[in-house]
């Protein structure tokens, strides 16, 4: 162009076939534009239902909406003789908008709403804003559910959870076998209870290996003849025997087993598919068990560690319950509300316990407990029956 | 027919007058072989947009105007970076030659060609940044009912593409020192406007939401969407309600950048013994 000379030659021949090879595209990329939008415009015609908007000189009309939580389409028609976009605001955040609409043109605009109140733009600035209120859908219908997508995190981080204390829990059973086979009734007697709470932590998805779950956590009235049943054994055995017959003999093989189970459980656990719905109704499912009133309280029916115990098992609970809090709060906020108050409820109760220094609760404390811990488990079915987590 | 015609004109003068102060630029650097490759970046970056547009229409999606937001931010950053290093550097280049004497600076200019290629990279982002949103704007006027609208919208861009060429044109023919001076200046306060709606486009993209109050509303005297409205936010991104965050930006970004060009003084970046020159402007 006006430069006289070429200080550095660009190759000519490559800068011409790229140059025609580009204008090339060009007109390719147009042709498929222009096929793509016939397509389009086939394709559509079955728009389902949508809210008009007429802006006005002046307002919106309606100025005020009322839609569904959920997918929404919106038809934005510009009567006024401005250009105008057209945005829902939450407070000052843009939640979803479409500019340049030109005076005459209508434009859709379609998005997913959480319940809530929100204000439209309607036009000129200093034109008053239009209000939208987003409804909950009533029953729980398909446009509250929660899509399995915003689990995924909440799931991969249970998941490393569960690894993290099926780990501890097989270190602790592997302790607990070299305890008993090296005859010390008193290291015995100390690696039990360790076992026992990581193995409550992972108990919300034990119904995910049964088989395991039965090998290691099985207590004596699932069996004919309870505590004398040859079939006894895991850990409700071991602790029998340390805690209530306070001896070591016949208990070798039976922490043999435990650890090689807790190995198992570990190669287990790394295969397992976890889904929302074994978070939520698995813990709900395990406080049922744990706040069962009796000597099975808190899952230490000998050794009595009743209030530790326990605690392991509401403290499994929550885990999978805070995971689970980001997406729930969205669609069941009173829920959550409930289950906070539940937990804190227990949290207060377990602490005033602990504050007596006894492990072994008496029967009115455990039945203070376990009606707390029923209120907890309801609530948490609750939850997981509102998401709809079964998907 | 106003309005369509008024809105893509100021969409395309967007892209068009960065192009164009790019185009000048390579051309006074006597990098004039360089504009085929120039409009391989507008015609990469206008298929970008119609390719786009095809995927989006056959997934039955509509225009993502929050993405949009997002991506016309980043690159409008961008944008303001590299017409700014741009500036200081012309400035810096331009005080070691003796302007009268050349046409042309090549050899005052031996800038690798990575430089340049940048400068194209550049080009295909600003086109692509207002491609999109054109292609959804004129698909919008196809599909209403006044057959007139996407002829004014079209129309709109046609003249968006003349005044980035005119920018061109218009540079080429100023002397080298005036083109230093006054581009730079100029350069300066489009860059500023970028910045400003930059911070907007963030804001309506959902992640930018401090200092949203108003500062001042003249959106009754010059509207954005009138003639000179548009002209003036196509070319200096004038907005009619600026908001507090997009205010200051402007001139927290103007005001240092221009005293820093204008100011006159043997600055660390001038070649020493030439600084007695004193551009003529």
């Amino acid at each position: 162009m006006s430069a006289s000379t070429q200080p550095r030659a660009l190759p000519r021949t490559v800068v011409r076939i790229g140059f025609v090879a580009s204008l090339l595209l060009l007109i390719a990329s147009a042709i498929a534009f222009y096929y793509a939008t016939l397509a389009a415009q086939k394709g559509r015609r079955t728009t389902a239902a949508s809210t008009v908007v007429t802006i006005t000189g002046q307002a919106c009309e309606p100025n005020e909406l009322r839609v569904s939580a959920g997918r929404n389409i919106f038809q934005i028609a510009n009567r006024s003789d401005r250009a105008v976009e057209w945005e829902i605001l939450d407070g000052v955040m843009v939640l979803e908008e479409r500019e340049n609409i030109a005076p005459g043109f209508t434009q859709e605009l379609t998005t997913r709403l959480d319940p809530g109140d929100y204000a439209i733009t309607c036009g000129l600035l200093s034109n008053p804003r239009g209000k939208l209120h987003v409804l909950p859908v009533a029953n729980a219908g398909p446009a509250a559910k929660p899509n399995l997508t915003a689990f995924i995190g909440a799931l991969a981080e249970y998941k490393v959870f569960l690894t993290t204390e099926t780990d501890a829990f097989a270190k602790a059973a592997d302790a607990f076998a070299d305890a008993v086979k090296s005859g010390d009734l008193a290291a015995a007697k100390a690696a039990y209870l360790p076992a026992q709470i990581a193995y409550a932590h992972i108990a919300p998805v034990s119904p995910l290996f049964s088989d395991l779950e039965t090998a290691i956590d099985a207590r004596a009235d699932a069996f004919g003849q309870r505590e004398a049943d040859p079939a006894f054994a895991g850990l409700h055995r071991l602790e029998y025997g340390l805690f209530s017959q306070g001896g070591l003999q016949g208990l070798a093989p039976v922490a043999d087993k435990l650890a090689a189970d807790a190995a198992a459980l570990k190669a287990r656990i790394h295969d397992l598919r976890i889904m929302p719905e074994s978070m939520a109704g698995g813990a709900a499912a395990i406080l049922e068990r744990a706040a069962a009133a009796g000597p099975g309280f808190g899952d230490s029916p000998y050794a009595h560690a009743d209030l530790p115990t326990f605690e392991a098992t509401i403290a499994g609970a929550r885990k999978a319950f805070d995971l689970l809090r980001p997406m729930a709060i969205k669609t069941a906020p009173e829920i959550v509300a409930a289950i906070d108050k539940d937990f804190a409820g227990l949290d207060e109760t377990i602490a005033t316990h602990r504050a007596e220094g006894a492990e072994a609760l008496a029967d009115p404390a455990k039945a203070e407990l376990g009606k707390a811990a029923i209120a907890l488990a309801t609530d948490l079915s609750r939850l997981r029956d509102t998401m709809d987590l079964s998907q | 027919m106003l309005v369509p015609f008024l809105i893509m004109f100021r969409e395309g003068v967007e892209a068009a007058l960065i192009v164009g102060i790019i185009a000048s630029y390579l051309s006074r650097t006597g990098r004039g072989a360089w504009m085929p490759v120039v409009w391989i970046g507008i015609f990469l970056a206008l298929s970008f947009s119609l390719i786009v547009g095809a995927i989006l229409q056959i997934a039955a999606v509509e225009f993502p105007q929050k993405a949009q937001e997002l991506f016309e931010a980043a690159i409008g950053l961008v944008a303001v970076a590299v017409l700014t290093s741009m500036v200081f550097w012309m400035r810096k280049a331009a005080r070691s030659i003796k302007a009268e004497l050349h046409s042309s600076i090549d050899a005052a200019f031996a800038a690798p060609s990575h430089k340049g290629l940048g400068l194209i990279a550049m080009v295909f982002l600003a086109v692509a940044r207002e491609g999109v949103e054109s292609v959804f704007f004129l698909l919008a006027a196809f599909q209403q009912a006044n057959a007139y609208a996407p002829l004014a919208a079209l129309a709109g861009v046609v003249l968006a593409g003349l005044v980035g060429y005119g920018v061109y044109a218009g540079s080429v023919r100023l002397d080298l020192r005036r083109f230093f001076r006054w581009t730079g200046a100029f350069i300066l306060i489009v860059a500023a406007g970028l910045l400003a709606n930059s911070v907007n486009a963030l804001h309506e993209a959902g992640l930018w939401n401090y200092g949203q109050r108003i500062v001042f509303d003249i959106s009754g005297v010059l509207p954005a969407d009138s003639p000179l409205g548009a002209v003036l936010s196509g070319v200096f991104g004038y907005i009619d309600a600026p908001t507090v965050s997009e205010f200051v930006v402007y001139l927290g970004f103007l005001l240092p950048s221009l005293w820093l060009f204008l100011a006159d003084r043997p600055g660390s970046s001038a070649a020493p013994g030439r600084t007695n020159e004193r551009p003529a402007a």
